[in-house]
Order: C-alpha cells, then structure tokens, then sequence
C-alpha cells in the first residue's frame, strides 16, 4: 500500500475512526511516556534535562555547521579502516548502487535491518522489482508490516496498531505460522524464522545511527539483535545513511546515543550498541569481507542551504516527539504518508517534497509545542510550521507552495474587519444577527459552511446581544481614551 | 494600581461573561481598570495561518493603542503570547517597531501571572466546597510557562478539594483554525480532555484561555450536558461571596 501525504484527511479520519474503538495508542504511548521520563531523570530535574537537550542540541547544530568537512573527514578515515564510501545524489542513485552491489557480489539473499531512509528511497521494492534477490525484513515491526502489506507503523515500539489476534491471523495467514494466543510463541517463530535467513545471506543492508568521523567508523543502535545478525553474518554489509547522520568524534555520538534511546525506548542503553570499524582483516574468522557505505544526499544538501532550513537536519530520530503529539497519538503513522510520521518528519518532507504535497502535515497542527519541548537536540518545530504556513499562504515557487485563494480572500476580509474597531462592531452585529437563526437554548449545534465542520462535534454558544465593549460603555465605564481627555 | 484590559475576540464577542467577571473581581480588588476601546484582534489568527502582512498590521495597531500603558492584563495566555513573544518575531525586520514591540512585551500578562507575580496576589478570599482539576492550557503552560500560578490561586480557595486531571498537560484539541480544518482529530482529541475530566471525579474543571473553553464546553454541552468547564477568573468572581460568607 502506498502512501501519500496528500491524502491525509481521508486516512487520518479512518485512523481516528479505529482508535476509538479501542484507545491503545495513547495509553501504549503514554506508558512509553512515562518510561522516557524516568530514563530522562538521570539526567537531573527538569532544568538539568534541559541542559542534556542544549548540551545535544548544540552538538547537532556544530555537526551541521561543519557537515561537509566532517563528511569528508568520514570518508577518509572510513577508507581507511577499509570501508568503500559511495554518494548518491538521490534515491535512484543510491538503488541502483546498491543494485550493482548486488550483481558484483551475486547475492541471493539479503536481510535488512529497519531503516527509514531505505523506506524514503524505496530501496525494497526496487530491490524486489529490479533484482531476483530474496530480501528478508530482519526487523520484527518491518517484517509483520511486509506480511501485511503496509508500511511500518512505529519509530520505537513495534506494531503498536495490531494487537496479538491480529498478527498471529497475518502470520497464520502469510507464513503458516500455527494459531496461538502467546505473544513469546510469536516471536519465537518470527526468531526461528529469521535466524536461517541471517545465516544464508550473503548480504545484510542496514541504515546508520551515527557515522563518525573522526574514527571512521559506524553506530548502530537496536534491541532485536537484527542489525548485529546483518552486519555480521553475511559477507557483505550495504550500510545506507543520509548526509546529516556524520558527527564529529565517539563523544559526540555516544552523549547522541544516550538521549536517543532515553526518549525512544526509555532505556539507558539499547540492547544492541554495534561501533563497526570496517570489514574483517585477513586474519580474522567473522564479519563481512566487503563493506559498502552509501551517502544520500536526496534534496538535503539543498535544504542545507537555507540557515535555518538547515536545522531541520539536526533530527537523530528518537520518535519522541511523535508520542508527545496530541495529533498523532490519534491518527497513528500511516496519514502522514511517509517514512517520518509525526513532528520531526512534518518538519522535514515539506522541504523535501515540496509544501503543497506535504500541507496537511503543518497544518493538522494545534501549535501546542509539545514536540519542541520535548525534543531532545531542540529542534524549534513550531517556528518551521510558521513558515511553511507563511509560504503557504503567500505561494512560493521554491518551496513549491501555492497561494489558497480562497483562504487568502476569507483572511484578508477578516483582517480588513478586524482593522478598525466601528467596522468590527459592525461586522460583529452582522454574524449576531445571522447566527441568530440558529439558535436553540442558547446555543448553536449547526452552521453552514464555512463553519459547519466545528458543529460536527461541537456546540457554540449563542453570540449574545451585548459584547463586551456593549458593556464597557452601558454600564456606563469610561473608555481609556476619554479617561485621558479628562486628564 | 493600574490595570489596562487587553480583551481578547473571543471574549468581547462570545463569551462576554468572562470579560464581565474580569471586571468584577478586579475591582472588587481594588484594581484601577481602563479600557481601550479601539481594540480588536491582537493578529493571532492571521499569523498562525501563515497571513505574516495581516498579522503585522494587528501588532502595530495594537502596538499604537497599548505602548503607553503601565500593565496591560488579558484572559488569555495565547493572546499574551501573540504580544509577548511573537510580535517581537514578526516585526523583526522593522527596527523601530521591534524597539516598541519589546518594550511593550515587558508589560504584558495573563491574568494569573499579573495577580500571582506582579500584584502578589494569591489568594482573593474565595470559597468552594467540592472538587476541581485545572487544565493547563497549551501556550500558557509552554509558551508564557506559567503553571504553578493559577494552581496557586485555586489551592488558596477556601474549603477546595483540587483533584489530579490526567493528561492535564496535553492539548484540548483546539488549535484555531485547526479545529475547523480538521475536526475529527480535534474531537477526538478534545474527547478525551472531557473522558479525563470526568474520570477526575472534579465539579468544575478550571482553565484559563477562552479558546480552550469554547472548545471543551462546547464539546462538553453536546455529549455531557451536566459537565462544566470554567475560566479561572469566573471561578474565582462566582464564589468569591461565598467565600466571603464562609
């Protein structure tokens, strides 16, 4: 199933629709919540996280000022610790690399690890589509998702929208898996399942948490064992990063790597920390003989550009935010139709994909900034939604966003009202007289458009027959301006 | 002490009560009130829909009007924060707007800030005897971090039981002109703000932003007819004779 960020209102109200039934989202995430708060804790009290959240923040925005000296700086070292470094201008470039990797190597099978960006550049359908290589998800939330065909649901927590009768019946259905209501049976048939694939594969792709370059070497992060299984077993190990993942040295990537899984999993250390220095020396018995990294570019470096576009590219994908989002703990990951649901990711694709294909995104938004709070490199959410919205509303052929005529004119005569205060009052006494006509006991419960869709859920009080400035001047208090005249 | 009252739209159109209570208490607290009448929109709507030109017009107006005033006090936190901190932003570019914009940004509070830490008043001898939970409103709590204030207000109330409100800190669901935008989320969301309500055993549950209000009452009249929501200072103005009597 392919998504798209456009259709969003239609999959989000089908989303919103099936949480309601059973409401697990918000209680899962806000357990997930609680538990990230109290691996945030050994931080301090709040001001001292907040410290940690500067602290990272700026090794983020150092990371950025510097990015193509460190990434040059990677590349070196990397090659030299015996890695191949290649770029990719975009995903195209970046598949069909991996394609002839493919082909040098004769691999038969692969098994990946979860990858957002492999997801980005849709590097698994064109793997199936271009090559007759067999590709096995490693990942226990991507592999339930590919028997489902549907994308995958969760930054953090796996499968967090099908409860257990619902992947044993996609099991049942697409493995044979046998029938049981034991979650550990699952997986350990998920488990039994993969371990023959790691072992036959002759190729392990994974995505990249950190690339670092002082040292030139690779950090992965994870809890299922998938990625160590990918980067280990196969004698080929693709790793596939985009250009902001670069950090400076091991200090910057490990005090990274702390908030990470602090405010994705709520651990102070995932299971799995793998520091990957190349592929294995002559003498050595394990590990990959070739090792391929793979830098995508993909729109970034364009977005690099803008100064504060640029920090948008801070992002070490935690998924905090998303738990944190009042809008996504109701809709879930598929209406935002893409690879980064949640905040971060609307802070991202608009620049990517352009802002009238992403509009949805910042605008199903309460600006509560629960996201901008919790985020633990700071990224500052709210004022990249401001200006999409002000591009958006003006049009901007750059950013791709065109100006909403209709929006712009019911604004602009708004603002025309609001301008002066006689014509306020009189536009005032024209809405209170039209809304007259709905009215039963005080209160309105339907409306036409422009404004029927708040009745959907919503009463509106009546607009009484004295407004507040009406009072002011009845109850006979003077106004400032004759207070002053007066004086 | 002089007090200027910056009344939000909402407010001066709909729910004119709350403006009127403001007054009420206030004075009955020996607050000297002015009003400017040329008032109208502080621009936030515009601004948040992306109208940066409208927007910067409201700041300006509303600039001229209030620059000489001495504290200006307004019900709203999401107004406050227009004024406050964004008007700042949004006249960036204009060097002798900017100057103004943060002098009169200085000057500026929601109400329970200006009582609690610029009059040092806490308690206004108010009286309740049942339970309330307070919602903390989004751009007050993260934007003006104004959070132990109206609690502090609430906890001076006489004979008040304050209850635990779960998931007090997330948003109702309002969002402007996202409620009307998008209004299955919004309910959704403002449909477990009243669940939350409900299940905290609360009377009344006190908050402090009309926008919030408009949203959660609204949604409360339709689906649970005997809950209520209420704006602190209407609140505090209701039950201040009781608590007098007390």
């Amino acid at each position: 199933m392919k998504l798209s960020p456009r259709m969003f209102r239609k999959v989000a109200r089908e989303e919103v629709a099936e949480q309601e039934q059973s409401n697990n989202r918000v209680m899962l995430a806000s357990v997930a919540n609680d538990l990230c708060d109290t691996a945030m804790s050994y931080y301090g009290d709040y001001s001292e996280q907040d410290k940690a959240r500067e602290i990272a923040g700026n090794i983020r925005h150092n990371n950025l000022q510097n990015l193509a000296e460190l990434l040059e700086w990677f590349e070196l070292n990397a090659t030299l610790n015996g890695m191949n470094v290649l770029w990719a201008e975009n995903g195209e470039e970046a598949c069909q690399m991996v394609e002839e990797i493919i082909e040098e190597h004769e691999v038969k099978t692969i098994t990946k690890g979860k990858s957002m960006l492999m997801e980005e550049i849709d590097l698994a359908n064109y793997i199936k589509s271009r090559t007759k290589t067999t590709l096995h998800e490693g990942d226990l939330e991507g592999f339930i998702a590919l028997q489902n065909d549907t994308i995958r649901f969760n930054t953090a927590i796996p499968t967090l929208n099908l409860d257990l009768s619902e992947i044993v019946e996609i099991l049942n259905h697409r493995q044979n898996m046998p029938h049981t209501n034991e979650a550990s049976e699952v997986v350990d048939y998920i488990r039994e399942f993969l371990r023959t694939k790691f072992k036959q594969a002759d190729m392990g792709i994974t995505g990249v948490n950190f690339a670092v370059a002082s040292t030139g070497s690779l950090l992965l992060l994870e809890n299922e064992g998938n990625i160590r299984w990918s980067t280990s077993a196969p004698k080929v190990h693709v790793a596939i990063m985009s250009i902001e993942k670069v950090c400076a040295n091991l200090d910057d990537a490990f005090y990274l790597s702390s908030l990470i899984s602090r405010n994705c999993t709520g651990q102070s250390i995932t299971t799995y920390v793998s520091l990957l220095n190349g592929p294995a020396k002559k003498e050595e018995k394990d590990g990959p003989r070739e090792v391929y990294v793979i830098i995508v570019d993909n729109g970034r470096s364009e977005v690099y550009l803008d100064d504060e576009f640029r920090e948008a590219l801070r992002c070490i994908r935690c998924g905090r935010c998303a738990v944190k989002c009042p809008v996504y703990l109701r809709i879930g990951a598929y209406p935002y139709g893409n690879p980064y649901p949640g905040p971060s990711g609307t802070v991202l694709m608009p620049l990517l994909l352009g802002l009238d294909e992403t509009k949805h995104l910042y605008q199903a938004c309460t600006l509560c900034g629960a996201c901008m709070e919790t985020c633990p490199v700071e990224i500052p959410h709210l004022d990249f939604f401001q200006r999409y919205r002000q591009l958006k509303a003006s049009g901007d052929k750059e950013y791709e966003a065109t100006s909403n005529i209709w929006n712009k004119m019911m604004f602009e005569s708004i603002a025309k009202g609001m301008d002066n205060n006689k014509r306020y009052e009189r536009a005032l006494a024209g809405l209170r007289a039209y809304t007259k006509n709905f009215v039963t006991d005080n209160y309105i419960e339907k409306m036409p458009m422009p404004l029927a869709s708040w009745f959907i859920a919503r009463d509106l009080p009546e607009i009484p027959s004295q407004s507040f400035r009406a009072y002011w001047q009845e109850e006979g208090f003077r106004t400032a301006k004759e207070v002053k005249e007066d004086e | 002490m002089k007090v200027s009252l910056f009344i939000p739209c909402s407010v001066d159109a709909i729910l004119v009560d709350i403006g009127k209570d403001m007054v009420n208490l206030m004075t009955r607290l020996g607050f000297d009130l002015v009003y400017h009448d040329e008032q109208t929109c502080c621009g936030q709507p515009f601004y948040t829909s992306g109208y940066i030109k409208e927007a910067k017009n409201a700041a300006k107006k509303f600039i001229e009007i209030f620059e000489h005033d001495e504290q200006i006090v307004s019900l709203s936190g999401s107004c406050v924060n227009m004024v406050k901190n964004e008007y700042p932003k949004i006249l960036a570019d204009e060097p002798d707007w900017l100057e103004r914009a943060l002098k009169l940004s200085e000057k500026v509070f929601e109400f329970s800030q200006f009582m609690v830490d610029v009059a040092g008043i806490v308690d206004v001898k108010a009286g309740f005897a049942g339970k309330v939970a307070y919602h903390n409103s989004c751009h007050l709590l993260r934007a003006l971090g104004v959070k132990e204030q109206p609690i502090q207000m609430l906890a001076a109330v006489q004979d008040i039981e304050l209850v635990p409100l779960n998931s007090a800190e997330e948003c109702c669901g309002f969002g402007g002109e996202f409620s009307i935008k998008y209004p299955y989320i919004s309910e959704s969301i403002v449909r477990d703000k009243a669940k939350n309500f409900i299940a905290s055993g609360a009377q009344v549950l006190v908050l402090a932003e009309p926008n919030c209000l408009l949203n959660i009452n609204g949604y409360l009249h339709r689906y649970h007819p005997g809950y209520q929501a209420k704006h602190i200072v209407s609140f505090l103005a209701e039950n201040i004779e009781r608590g007098a009597k007390l």
